[in-house]
């Protein structure tokens, strides 16, 4: 077992259910979840984004005629559909064994705020799909709705324990939206050779808007002292980094603790800063400010 | 002799006293965590935890792996002699330790020797010949060092531009990396406007022909397709060619001035016909030559099949690029010719249910917009890829770096070689002119580009050729010299004479070329044939100096006959073996060509004669060509193409499914229907003796995904779905409104025998909705259907290709009286219709009546009382029904009939109806007087009599002698039936009521490519009309029976019986639109070696990278803008096999299974001879039988010029010889 990591299967323990319901409640109540998007192409389906028939005008390209129309009709029309209807919300939980650091390990912080949002969300009667990051791809259940899809959300999250290697960019590449679009979370600590720009972009390339909440451990973007460092994510260790080698490491990490902010500005979203030892509500309180500080600057 | 490029790198050697420290300093145990791992310096990263990390071997291996590196960066390098051979993709500055005289080569295609500032050197667009640039080189500087200088170009600007027609604009779109870019034309410029990974412009006013998109210093050149409309003849084409003109962007203008017309066929040739005049002609057959049966129509490219067929049609025949097929034969084609373009049609549209689909607009959008794009003489053209052009006068061809050349047609055509730099060419031809856009092929992953750059026969800087030359040279002279000890020099000088003599070599005058054998050796070649060929080869040639170089895609060894040849292994590609071995041959010589003639770049341009000889490999081959799957419901449906490249008989295997064929040359295609339940499916050819068994087998994904549900309201529907591989959830007609997301997933909705009014008001609007998003809709039914269902005007009715009001249109509108008993028994507590069941019944009898049709009504008890005057129905229905009292009393039939003669005299019409709904309690019901009266009444007026009997307990004996007397129609049911009831017995007046009997089936059109098989007879209908652009796919007695048609995405099938035994597969295919995979916003497909992505051209093309997923693991490839929408990714080599392609879009990830042939070289096999003759011909040779047959090109082959030398040599003998004898006599 990583780091940190709880016991499978007690998630979410009665205290931490009550911190979900009462967040997932303060949450709705202060906006701070206003999903947006179309939903998912099975229920597009149900006609409930398509508009209806235009007529073409002249100069217009024929390639959304609808020949089928004109076939039997011999009239020229052009298929319409509405771009929003209800919402679709993506949470994506870093599973990487990184997250298994710490005491208590992030994932446990992390896999709360997902389970919080997914909550929240659903209570909103949004769509939502619930994916974790493994070493493997993505996991992720199938898009899910209603209350009762709240369970299978915290049962999906309660299984996974932290372990391996993602590349963000990689695993966020292709996210199982069946054409959806919506809102987005990442929730990772972001610590991924291509930085946090890369993986963000994957996820806005897709037609999503994203937001970025980051999970970091107590200390954990400072050089040790120790004199062997290992890799959470695997096997590798090596000697700890010396003199002007060890000052190089901490401007590097000084620059990814500071990148995670623009690079969400730049997709559009926010990027939050949660610690590992704080507590779930406190943390949530913090998603909600910076949420709202967020849309007040818009 | 070892040179070191830069010797001040071997200080780095000291490194490896801090290396040793950092080893060293490892300690053994007791490690932390750290989450940033991936920060740390990769040189210290390796090892494990403990003591590994100061492990003896790994010292080595670090100090191995730092001396590699400083060796590397010192630039290790040999010297030679004799100049400097340099080897250029680019500009290149002079180094001054190359040692003059420096030879520099450009490896274009084909490579030249630069004789200008190798600053100057045009970049090569395309992949550089290095092979044949080394050997060109060669021969003018044997025995120089060789310098390949491979260009350093920054990172470029534009990776890839492209222009698309939208509408009456063009779209053009480019992915820069640097500074904005801007469209130029002329001295005109439009800006670019950022999207997400590209740039993109919309333009009405650019001009047809070349322009460029520009980026700082950075240009690529685009093809500007024509955006105004094409011009169409005004007369002349068949009724449905002349409906789908009339909605595309098309002037009519008279036929001589238009660019389509109609016509006969015309000649056509391969190539592009840039210079001919601008005009397509569009022939049809003549009836005479329509020889062919029923087929299924399907289309050539990879638009779905249409669901049509052709009932009379002829096979089309000569070179051209299929559009239609039908079966394995080509149904409609387009080619080029000197008349101009040219489409031809092996069919008439009558004779063809396609003009009624989708598919025929969609057909002619594509060839209008083909014709509006090539009007603008410019082609874009992939670098490094010869140009095949038809012409009939010379070509002047102008390079973008300015340089000329000028190239005589051969039997009308032209083969452009060395297109290979970033630009517009420029061809004139007459007073013509077209443009070639050179672009470079997509940079897709750096293996392969290595792969194909490098020479392996004479890699690096410096093969010392010349060294082994010279040791060879020394070696002969040793042994010459110590021949010449032992021998008298007699035979040294014979010996030398028979070899100058043999060598037919001229003294004086100009030297002929040389003959080189140039031997494809690419991975299909067969290599036990082609050694058998070469050996036969060298024996025919008499021993004669011969030279060959070998290859596949790229040279891999040159040699003279006895020499081992290379391992056949790559792609065909002529373009590189041919200019190796023109350049050996040098000018007047000839090239024999060993091939089986399938290249990727054929024909190739060609300066000496080519003459190919076939090998023809000992064992048959038979290979898939293509294959797919599609499954529907429990079934997958596969369709495969077979080929061999000789007459053989084959088994394809499709599944389990064996299939005996007899193949050849031509493809076959073979289907199968199978219960499959894996998502892949092996289709197989197996041969006896077969040689090649990786082209024997494709992977094909089943289309479509897991079985889906039909929801279906009346059960006795259930067993229907169940046939077509459905899952058939029933659900009550209630239900149905509260089905919204089993509805979602659901396939398929049948309606079978419901009325109308039992159907949620609400369903109705959301369930068309639904089918309009792409769903199939199933209305069945007789008796509680259509007609007798009360669908008559109602939403259900409008949504159903037929009509539920049996009457055909424009016949004589009806004159309907209702008349409604308002006695204490219609009240609702009395079990009557109450007040609200009159306002439905006259709205229900509202909408069922057509536009011409008029309604009035009354209501009656002791006397008559009018509630809405006789008008026409519309009005009623949009005025609304005042609801009559309820009164006590009685109820008599006198008064009634007599106000309805007064009402129904005046209204003209022939056959009146008078629908009386009552609960037959007359007071005067029993009075023969009143009864006769009515009798005479109602046959005075021709009036039909429609009496609909309501309440618990309705009096229907007095009735009943009534209605018998006058022929009319006495139904009776509850309250809430009443308006069907009232509405059908209006609407089936005219022929015995809406039900009939059973009766046999007539096929429609289309039943072939829908249903297919024999129609059964049907066991009961109703009688319905079908609406106008409804698809009647079967009737029965002369009436519609099952028709559909299409309401936006989706479909609706409607089936006027209950009664009809199709079997399952029929069942299938009827409903195979509610299963069959939907279109997708993107298409995916595999073309050659690389993954093409082709979006909408509106959309940017996909960005980053695209997850490959098999069997045989995940792999993460790039993709590459190639246009507007489109990109291309590079396809890891593998075996044939299904794909997943996982990769995000801008609307959205895009996941989707391709299926991955054998190699690329090997999906068709054997000898090409169309190819080969063609090669032949363009380059002014012949194909060869057998060696024998370059004799006469031997015996023609004389000096141009000089002396025979075996004359000069024979003369020069008898001089030694007088000579020598004159020394004998004198003693010496």
């Amino acid at each position: 077992m990583a780091r940190g990591a709880t016991r499978r299967g007690d998630f979410p323990d009665h205290a931490t259910l009550a911190v979900i319901e009462r967040f997932s409640l303060h949450l709705r109540r202060a906006g701070a979840l206003s999903v947006r998007g179309r939903p998912a192409r099975r229920a597009a389906a149900a006609g409930l984004d398509f508009v209806g028939y235009a007529d073409h005008r002249p100069g217009e390209s024929l390639r959304h005629v609808d020949w089928a129309v004109w076939a039997r009709s011999r009239s020229l029309v052009v298929r319409r559909y509405a771009d929003e209807a209800s919402g679709l919300l993506l949470v994506v939980v870093d599973g990487s064994g990184s997250m298994g650091v710490g005491s208590p390990s992030k994932w446990t912080l992390a896999r709360g705020v997902a389970a919080a949002l997914a909550h929240a969300a659903l209570g909103e009667l949004h769509q939502v799909l619930v994916g974790v990051l493994t070493a493997d791809g993505l996991r992720a259940l199938p898009i899910g709705a209603g209350a009762g899809f709240a369970h299978e959300v915290f049962h999906f999250l309660g299984e996974h324990q932290p372990a391996g290697a993602v590349r963000l960019p990689l695993a966020l590449a292709a996210l199982p939206t069946d054409g959806a679009r919506g809102d987005a979370i990442i929730i990772s600590d972001f610590l991924d050779p291509d930085g946090p720009q890369a993986a963000l972009e994957a996820v806005q390339r897709q037609g999503l808007r994203v937001d970025a909440v980051r999970v970091l451990a107590p200390g954990e973007l400072t050089v040790p002292e120790a004199a062997v460092l290992a890799d959470p994510e695997g096997p590798t260790a090596r000697s700890a980094p010396r003199g002007g080698e060890r000052d190089t490491l901490q401007r590097r990490l000084d620059g990814l603790r500071d990148a995670l902010a623009p690079a969400a500005g730049r997709v559009g979203g926010v990027g939050v800063d949660l610690t590992a030892d704080a507590p779930l509500a406190q943390a949530l309180e913090t998603y909600l400010q910076a949420v709202q500080a967020h849309r007040g600057r818009q | 002799m070892i040179e070191l490029a830069r010797p001040w790198a071997l200080w780095a050697l000291l490194g490896l006293l801090p290396l040793w420290r950092w080893h060293r300093r490892a300690r053994p145990a007791g490690d932390h965590p750290f989450t940033a791992f991936f920060l740390l310096p990769e040189r210290g990263a390796e090892g494990g935890r403990g003591p590994r990390l100061r492990a003896p071997w790994l010292w080595a291996a670090r100090t191995l792996a730092w001396l590699a590196l400083v060796g590397a960066a010192a630039g290790p390098r040999f010297t030679a002699r004799d100049g400097t051979l340099v080897l250029a993709d680019g500009p290149v500055e002079l180094d001054p330790a190359w040692v003059d005289p420096v030879v520099v080569v450009r490896a274009g295609q084909p490579p030249t020797v630069h004789d200008g500032d190798p600053n100057r050197l045009a970049p090569v667009a395309g992949p550089p010949d290095w092979g044949a640039a080394l050997v060109v080189g060669r021969r003018l500087a044997p025995r120089a060092r060789v310098v390949r200088a491979l260009t350093r170009r920054p990172e470029p600007a534009i990776l890839a531009a492209g222009a698309a027609l939208e509408g009456h604009d063009v779209i053009v779109t480019a992915a820069v990396a640097a500074e904005a870019p801007v469209i130029r034309q002329g001295d005109r410029t439009w800006p670019m406007r950022r999207r997400v990974g590209d740039w993109s412009a919309q333009i009405r006013e650019l001009a047809p022909g070349p322009a460029e998109v520009v980026a700082g210093a950075a240009r690529w050149p685009l093809c500007i397709p024509d955006a105004s409309p094409l011009a169409v003849a005004d007369t002349g084409w068949p009724d449905a060619v002349e409906a789908v003109l009339g909605l595309l962007p098309v002037t009519r203008v008279p036929a001589e001035a238009a660019v389509w017309r109609p016509g006969a066929a015309k000649p056509r040739r391969a190539g592009w016909a840039a210079f001919t005049a601008a005009q397509t002609t569009v022939s049809f057959p003549d009836e005479a030559l329509l020889d062919e049966g029923p087929a299924a129509v399907h289309f050539a490219g990879r638009l779905p099949p249409p669901g049509a067929e052709v009932r009379r049609w002829t096979r089309l025949r000569g070179p051209g690029e299929p559009l239609l097929h039908a079966g394995d034969a080509v149904l409609a084609d387009r080619g080029e010719g000197p008349a101009g373009r040219d489409l031809r049609f092996g069919f008439l549209p009558r004779d063809s249910d396609l003009p009624e689909t989708a598919g025929w607009p969609v057909l002619f959008q594509d060839l209008v917009q083909a014709d509006r794009v090539a009007r603008a003489r410019c082609r874009r053209h992939v670098a490094g890829q010869a140009l095949r052009l038809q012409a009939t006068a010379p070509i002047r061809v102008r390079a973008p770096d300015g340089r000329q050349q000028t190239r005589t047609p051969i039997d009308g055509t032209v083969v452009l070689g060395g297109l290979d730099q970033l630009g517009h060419y420029r061809l004139i031809s007459g007073d013509e002119t077209a443009w070639v856009a050179v672009v470079p092929p997509p940079e897709v992953g750096s293996a392969v580009a290595d792969d194909t750059q490098s020479p392996t026969v004479w890699a690096g800087e410096a093969p010392d050729h010349a060294a082994a030359v010279a040791g060879l040279g020394a070696l002969l002279a040793g042994l010459i010299l110590a021949g010449w000890r032992r021998r008298s020099r007699w035979a040294v000088m014979a010996a030398l004479a028979a070899a100058v003599a043999a060598a037919d070599v001229p003294v004086g005058g100009r030297v002929p070329g040389r003959l080189v054998v140039a031997v494809d050796r690419s991975g299909s070649m067969p290599a036990e044939a082609s050694d058998d060929v070469l050996a036969a080869l060298w024996a025919g040639l008499g021993g004669q100096p011969v030279q060959w170089v070998a290859g596949g895609s790229r040279v891999t060894g040159t040699g003279r006959p006895g020499d081992p040849l290379p391992a056949p292994d790559g792609d065909t590609r002529h373009g590189p073996l041919l200019a190796a071995a023109e350049a050996l041959a040098g000018p007047g010589g000839a090239v024999a060509l060993l091939t089986d003639g399938r290249a990727v770049d054929g024909p190739v341009a060609a300066t000496l004669p080519i003459f190919p000889l076939p090998v023809q490999a000992a064992g048959p081959d038979a290979w898939i060509v293509e294959a797919q799957a599609v499954r529907i419901g429990e079934r997958v449906f596969a369709r495969a193409m077979a080929a061999a490249d000789r007459p053989v008989t084959a088994t394809v295997r499709l599944g389990e499914v064996a299939v005996d064929v007899r193949l050849g040359p031509e493809p076959r295609a073979v289907r199968a229907s199978l219960a499959q339940a894996a998502d892949e499916l092996a289709v197989t050819v197996v041969t006896p003796g077969d040689r090649e068994p990786r082209n024997d087998t494709w992977m094909v994904p089943t289309e479509a995904g897991a079985p889906r549900t039909a929801l279906v309201v009346g059960a006795a529907a259930s067993p229907w779905v169940k046939a077509a591989g459905l899952s058939p959830e029933v659900v009550p007609p209630a239900g149905l409104a509260e089905a919204g997301r089993r509805l979602a997933g659901a396939g398929a909705v049948v309606l079978h025998d419901q009325p109308a009014g039992r159907l949620e008001p609400a369903v109705l609007p959301r369930l068309r909705r639904w089918v309009e998003a792409g769903g199939l809709l199933l209305l069945a039914g007789r008796r509680q259907a259509f007609g007798p269902g009360g669908w008559a005007g109602t939403p259900l009715d409008q949504l159903s290709p037929l009509r539920a009001d049996p009457r055909p249109p424009g016949v004589d509108g009806l004159a309907v009286l209702l008349a409604l008993d308002r006695s204490g028994s219609m009240a609702t507590e009395a079990g009557g219709i109450g007040p609200a069941g009159v306002g439905r019944l006259a709205q229900a009898l509202a909408d069922g009546l057509g536009a011409s049709d008029r309604l009035g009504i009354v209501a009656f008890g002791e006397g008559v009382h009018p509630l809405a005057p006789l008008a026409a129905a519309d009005r009623v229905r949009s005025g609304g029904v005042p609801v009559p009292k309820i009164t006590r009393g009685g109820t008599r039939l006198g008064p009634l009939m007599r106000e309805a003669e007064r009402i129904l005299a005046r209204s003209g019409v022939e056959a009146p109806v008078l629908v009386v709904v009552s609960d037959g309690r007359f007071s005067d019901g029993d009075d023969p007087a009143t009864r006769e009266a009515a009798v005479a009444t109602l046959r005075r007026l021709g009036a039909r009599l429609v009496v609909v009997l309501v309440g618990p307990e309705p009096a229907e004996q007095a009735v009943r002698s009534l209605v018998e007397a006058v022929d009319g129609l006495l139904t009776r049911g509850g309250a809430d039936e009443v308006p069907r009831l009232a509405v059908a017995g209006v609407l089936g007046g005219g022929r015995g009521g809406l039900v009939a009997p059973g009766s046999g089936v007539q096929p429609g059109d289309g039943w072939g490519s829908r249903l297919g098989g024999a129609p059964p007879p049907v066991g009961g209908r109703v009688r319905v009309a079908a609406r106008p652009g409804a698809r009647v796919l079967a009737r029965a007695g002369g009436d519609p029976l099952l028709a559909e048609w299409s309401v936006g995405q989706g479909r609706v099938v409607a089936l006027a019986t209950d009664a009809w035994a199709l079997d399952t597969a029929q069942w299938a295919s009827l409903l195979a639109p509610a299963i069959a995979p939907r279109p997708r916003v993107a298409e995916v497909f595999i073309q050659g070696d690389l993954l093409h992505y082709q979006g909408d051209v509106g959309d940017p093309p996909p960005q980053g990278t695209a997850v490959l997923r098999s069997a045989r693991g995940a792999r993460e490839v790039a993709w590459q803008p190639t246009g507007p929408g489109a990109a291309v990714a590079p396809l890891p080599p593998g075996p044939a096999e299904v794909i997943e392609v996982a990769t995000a879009t801008a609307r959205g990830a895009l996941v989707t299974r391709v299926a991955r042939p054998g190699p690329a070289e090997l999906r068709a096999t054997g000898v090409d001879p169309g190819a080969l003759a063609l090669q032949a011909a363009l380059s002014g040779g012949q194909v060869l039988k057998g060696p024998q047959d370059l004799a006469p090109w031997r015996a023609g082959r004389r000096p141009a010029g000089g002396w025979p030398g075996p004359l000069v040599f024979g003369l020069l003998a008898l001089l030694l010889l007088g000579w020598d004898a004159r020394r004998w006599a004198a003693g010496g």
